[in-house]
C-alpha cells in the first residue's frame, strides 16, 4: 500500500529524515512510533505530498506520492492534530462541503459516526474543543470508506473517554482498510497495530509485525547467587543492562529461549533464577528510547 | 466544483466582501451628492475619497483572506489532503475576486455614471476598463502575493516590507531620469509595461503555487517580478517616446511643423536661482501649426558642448507644457552657476532635442454659464458663476480621464472674453485614466475681472451685462501626432542674458 525508499528531508540545517525507508502492507494497521522529532509527522507529510522530500521516493497506492491526484486522495482518509479546518463554518456545513468531493461518501455511515462521536452539527468548528476537533477530523475521514487511513498523532491531548470514543468509531472499519498511525499513545496503538515501525532521528530502526516484535522483546531478570554486576561486554541485543543487589536486569531485544539459556550457561553456574517477561509496546518503546539515549 | 468551492468561500467571506462593496456604495452615494455648484471642497467630495480608500483596503484584505482560506503555503490546510482539483480551487478563488469583490464595484460604477446623466456606452466602457485595470494592477497581484504567505499577518508584514523597499527606491531615484518618464504624458507606456510584466509574474506564481506548490521558487519569482517592474522605470525616454510616436493616430500631421531658436523674439532670461542652479529660458518659434491645432511640449533634452570638448547634459525645469497659439516658446534649462559663468565668458554648442505632441481640436460645444450639459468627449458638465472667486466654474463628471480642452467664456454676441487651455499631458488611451471611481471629477475655472479686485492678468474685465447670458464654449483636443525636432545653436552665449 505504501512504500518509501531512502527519503531525505531537511529543514534548514536540521535533517528530519535521513534515508528513511518503510513498507506498509495492504490491510495492515501500521504504527509509526518514535520520540518527539523522530520524523513521524514529516514522513506522513511526505507520503501525503504535503511536503516534498529532497531525495528518495515514495509510492502510495502504487502512485508516486508527488503525483497524488484527486483520484487517489478520494481514497485516503487523513486525520491530524495539526489539521486546519475553516473555523467559521459549522460542523454540518463542512460535512456538506466535503461530501461532493468523494464519490463513495456514505451518508448513513456519516450519520452514525456523527451520532456516535456526539458531534454538534450546528456548532462552528472554531468553537470546538481540541477533542471535538479530532473527532470532527475522523468524521470527515471515514464516511467515504477510505482504502487508506492515515492518523497523525490522533490521540494527542485527548482524555481517555474521548480516546475510547475515537477508537470505537474507528475500529469497526479498521478491517476494511490499511491504517497508518503515528502516536505516542502506545497503549492505544497496541490494541490495533499489526505492524510497528520505530523511527529515531529521521531513520527507521526497525519495522516488523506486532507479533514478531512481541516475541523478540523480553524483560529479563536474572537472580544470581552473588552480588550482580553489569557485564563489561554484554551482548548487543541486551538493552539497558543494570544490576541491583544480586539481580541482573536487561531487555533482551532478540529473545529466544535457546540464546538466553546459552548466555546464562556462560555465567559459570552463578544463575539461581531467570525470569523473562513479555513486554508491552510502551515498555519496548521506553527501553529502546533509553538505550538510544544511553 | 468551482461553484461549490465558491459557495463555501461565500459563507466564510461573504460578509467581508459585502462590507467592502458597501463602503464603495457609500462612496458612490457621496459622489452623487456632490453638488457641481459647490465645487470640490465639500465634505461629500472629501468623504468619497476617504470611502474609496477604505473600500480599496477592504477589497485587498478580502482577496488576501479568500486566497488564504485554502492557503497554498503552509502544511496544515485541510484542502491539501482532500480530492480538490487545483484548477477548480484556482478558478473558484479567481471567480470570487472577479464576481464578488470587483463585480459589485463594476455595477456601482455603472450606476454612478448613469445616475450622473452620462451616456450608457461611455459609462459601461469606463467602468469595465476600470475594473479590468484594478484587477490587473492590484487585485490579481495581491491574489498572487497572498498565495506566497500562510496568513494575513504574514501577508500584511511582507506587503509592508515590499512597500517600504519600493518607497525607499522611489525616493532614491526621485531626481533621476527614471522619475521623468513615470510622471510624463507617456508614463502610461511604462505603467502598461510594468503591469504586463507583473501579470506575467502573477501567472508564473499562480502556476507554481496551485499546480506545483513550489512556495520558495514562487517567492523568488515574485521578488524578481517586482524588482524587474521597478527597474523598468529606467526604460530610456527615447524608446518610450518612439513607441508613443508609432501609436500616433495621424503620424504625418506634424510633418510641416518647424522650430527655430530665435533670439530676436525675446532676450534669454535667467531666473529661479535654486541651490547651485539657475534656469535659463531659451526662446523658440514654431511655424506650421495650423488653426485648431496646439503643440504640447513633452520634454526637452539638451547638452552643452564647450570649446574644450566638455559635454554637460541639462535637465528641463518641468515637462508637459502647452505651447501657446502664438508659437512662441521658452524652454527653461537648469544650469549650474559654474556653467552659466563659463557660457557668459565664451560660446559653446547647444544641442536640443524637443519631444512634442500635436493636438487637434474637435467640434465646439456650448453651454450656458449657469447651466448643465452632456458634452461629447468630456462628460456631464455644470457651470456656475462664482462672484466671490470672480470666475465661472465648470465641473464635469468624466468617464475615464479628462481630455485636453480649450475653454472660452463668450458674451451674448459670441465674443470670447476669457480663454483657457487645459491639458494634463497624458496620452494614455482615454479609458485608462483610473481614479477613485470610473467617473472622475474635472474642474475648470474661467476667471473674469469683476469689480474692484486685484486682477488675474489672464482675465478680462467683465460686467453684469457681459456675464448675463454668457456661454461656455469648449473644444476637446486630441493628441494626433508625437514627434521630435532637433535644434542646434552653434555659438550659444549668455553674455546678454538678463
Amino acid at each position: 500500500m505504501i512504500r518509501a525508499e531512502n527519503l531525505w528531508k531537511k529543514f534548514g540545517r536540521h535533517e528530519a529524515l535521513r534515508g528513511l525507508s518503510l513498507t506498509v502492507p495492504e490491510g495492515s494497521s501500521y504504527a509509526l512510533i518514535g520520540a518527539n522529532g523522530a520524523g513521524k509527522t514529516t514522513t506522513i507529510r511526505v507520503l501525503m505530498n504535503i511536503l516534498e522530500a529532497e531525495r528518495g521516493q515514495a509510492t502510495v497506492m502504487g502512485m508516486d506520492s508527488r503525483r497524488l491526484s484527486p483520484r487517489e486522495l478520494a481514497q485516503i482518509g487523513y486525520v491530524s492534530e495539526n489539521q486546519e479546518m475553516p473555523a467559521s463554518l459549522r460542523v454540518g456545513e463542512y460535512l456538506d462541503y466535503l461530501r461532493p468531493f468523494y464519490a463513495g461518501w456514505d451518508r448513513d455511515l456519516e450519520g452514525s459516526i456523527v451520532r456516535h462521536l456526539g458531534l454538534p452539527l450546528e456548532r462552528r468548528i472554531g468553537h470546538l474543543s481540541h477533542g471535538m476537533r479530532m473527532k470532527m477530523g475522523l468524521a470527515c475521514a471515514l464516511p467515504f470508506r477510505p482504502r487508506l487511513l492515515i492518523l497523525d498523532e490522533p490521540f494527542s491531548g485527548l482524555d481517555p473517554l474521548v480516546r475510547d470514543e475515537f477508537m470505537e468509531s474507528l475500529l469497526p472499519q479498521a478491517d476494511e482498510m490499511t491504517v497508518l498511525i503515528s502516536s505516542h499513545e502506545l497503549s492505544e496503538i497496541e490494541g490495533m497495530a499489526s505492524h510497528v515501525a520505530y523511527l529515531d532521528e529521521g531513520k527507521l530502526l526497525f519495522e516488523e509485525s506486532m507479533s514478531d516484535l512481541s516475541a523478540r522483546f523480553r524483560e529479563v531478570h536474572v537472580t544470581l547467587d552473588r552480588e550482580a554486576a553489569a557485564p563489561g561486554r554484554a551482548p548487543a541485543e541486551w538493552l539497558n543492562v543494570r544490576a541491583s543487589g544480586n539481580v541482573l536486569m536487561f531487555v533482551d531485544s532478540l529473545f529466544s529461549e535457546e540464546r538466553l539459556g546459552a548466555a546464562m550457561g556462560s555465567m559459570n553456574g552463578a544463575v539461581r533464577n531467570v525470569d523473562a517477561k513479555p513486554m508491552g509496546l510502551r515498555s519496548i518503546f521506553t527501553a529502546l528510547a533509553r538505550s538510544r539515549k544511553g | 466544483m468551482v461553484w461549490h468551492i465558491l459557495k463555501k468561500d461565500w459563507k466564510l467571506m461573504g460578509r467581508m466582501a459585502a462590507g467592502a462593496a458597501l463602503l464603495y456604495a457609500m462612496r458612490v452615494v457621496f459622489s452623487l451628492r456632490v453638488e457641481p455648484r459647490m465645487g470640490r471642497m465639500t465634505p461629500a467630495f472629501d468623504l468619497q475619497y476617504v470611502l474609496s480608500t477604505l473600500s480599496l483596503i477592504a477589497e485587498v484584505l478580502v482577496v488576501a483572506l479568500v486566497v488564504q482560506k485554502d492557503a497554498i503555503a503552509g502544511l496544515r490546510q485541510d484542502w491539501l489532503v482532500r480530492p480538490v482539483k487545483r484548477t477548480d480551487l484556482l478558478l473558484s478563488k479567481l471567480a470570487f475576486v472577479v464576481l464578488l469583490v470587483q463585480g459589485p464595484v463594476l455595477v456601482l460604477d455603472v450606476v454612478e455614471g448613469l445616475a450622473a446623466g452620462i451616456g450608457p456606452g461611455a459609462v459601461l466602457a469606463a467602468s469595465v476598463w476600470r475594473s479590468v485595470w484594478m484587477l490587473g494592477t492590484l487585485l490579481l497581484p495581491v491574489f498572487a502575493f497572498a498565495t506566497l504567505t500562510r496568513n494575513l499577518m504574514e501577508a500584511v508584514g511582507a506587503g509592508l516590507a515590499v512597500t517600504l523597499v519600493f518607497a525607499m527606491f522611489q525616493s532614491a531615484t526621485m531626481n533621476t531620469g527614471a522619475s521623468l518618464l513615470a510622471s510624463s504624458g507617456i508614463g502610461w507606456i511604462l505603467s502598461s509595461m510594468q503591469t504586463a510584466w507583473l501579470l506575467a509574474g502573477v501567472a508564473a506564481i499562480l502556476g507554481l503555487q496551485y499546480y506545483r506548490r513550489k512556495v520558495a521558487a514562487a517567492r523568488w519569482v515574485g521578488g524578481l517580478a517586482i524588482a524587474a517592474a521597478v527597474a523598468m522605470q529606467f526604460v530610456p525616454w527615447q524608446q518610450a517616446f518612439a513607441i508613443q510616436a508609432k501609436l500616433s493616430s495621424k503620424p504625418s500631421a506634424a510633418n510641416g511643423i518647424q522650430v527655430r531658436f530665435d533670439k530676436g523674439v525675446r532676450n534669454m532670461r535667467m531666473y529661479g536661482a535654486e541651490d547651485d542652479r539657475i534656469t535659463v529660458a531659451i526662446p523658440f518659434v514654431f511655424e506650421g501649426v495650423g488653426l485648431g491645432e496646439r503643440l504640447i511640449e513633452d520634454r526637452v533634452s539638451a547638452r552643452v558642448i564647450e570649446a574644450n570638448g566638455k559635454v554637460t547634459s541639462l535637465n528641463r525645469e518641468w515637462e508637459g507644457r502647452s505651447i501657446g497659439f502664438s508659437g512662441n516658446f521658452e524652454a527653461g534649462l537648469l544650469m549650474t552657476k559654474d556653467l552659466v559663468g563659463r557660457l557668459k565668458r565664451g560660446p559653446a554648442r547647444l544641442e536640443l532635442e524637443l519631444y512634442l505632441t500635436l493636438a487637434q481640436a474637435g467640434e465646439e460645444a456650448r453651454m450656458a454659464a449657469e447651466g448643465s450639459a452632456l458634452i461629447d468627449g468630456i462628460g456631464r458638465c455644470a457651470a456656475w458663476k462664482d462672484f466671490v472667486a470672480s470666475e465661472v466654474e465648470v465641473n464635469c463628471r468624466v468617464p475615464g480621464k479628462a481630455p485636453c480642452a480649450y475653454w472660452e467664456l463668450e458674451d451674448t454676441t459670441g465674443r470670447a472674453f476669457v480663454r483657457r487651455f487645459s491639458c494634463t499631458s497624458d496620452y494614455a488611451p482615454r479609458l485608462m485614466g483610473v481614479g477613485n471611481g470610473a467617473i472622475r471629477w474635472s474642474h475648470q475655472g474661467l476667471p473674469f475681472e469683476f469689480g474692484p479686485k486685484i486682477g488675474d492678468p489672464l482675465a478680462e474685465a467683465a460686467d453684469e451685462q457681459k456675464l448675463k447670458g454668457a456661454q461656455v464654449m469648449v473644444q476637446v483636443y486630441r493628441a494626433v501626432d508625437h514627434f521630435t525636432r532637433q535644434v542646434v545653436i552653434p555659438d550659444f552665449l549668455l553674455n546678454d542674458a538678463r
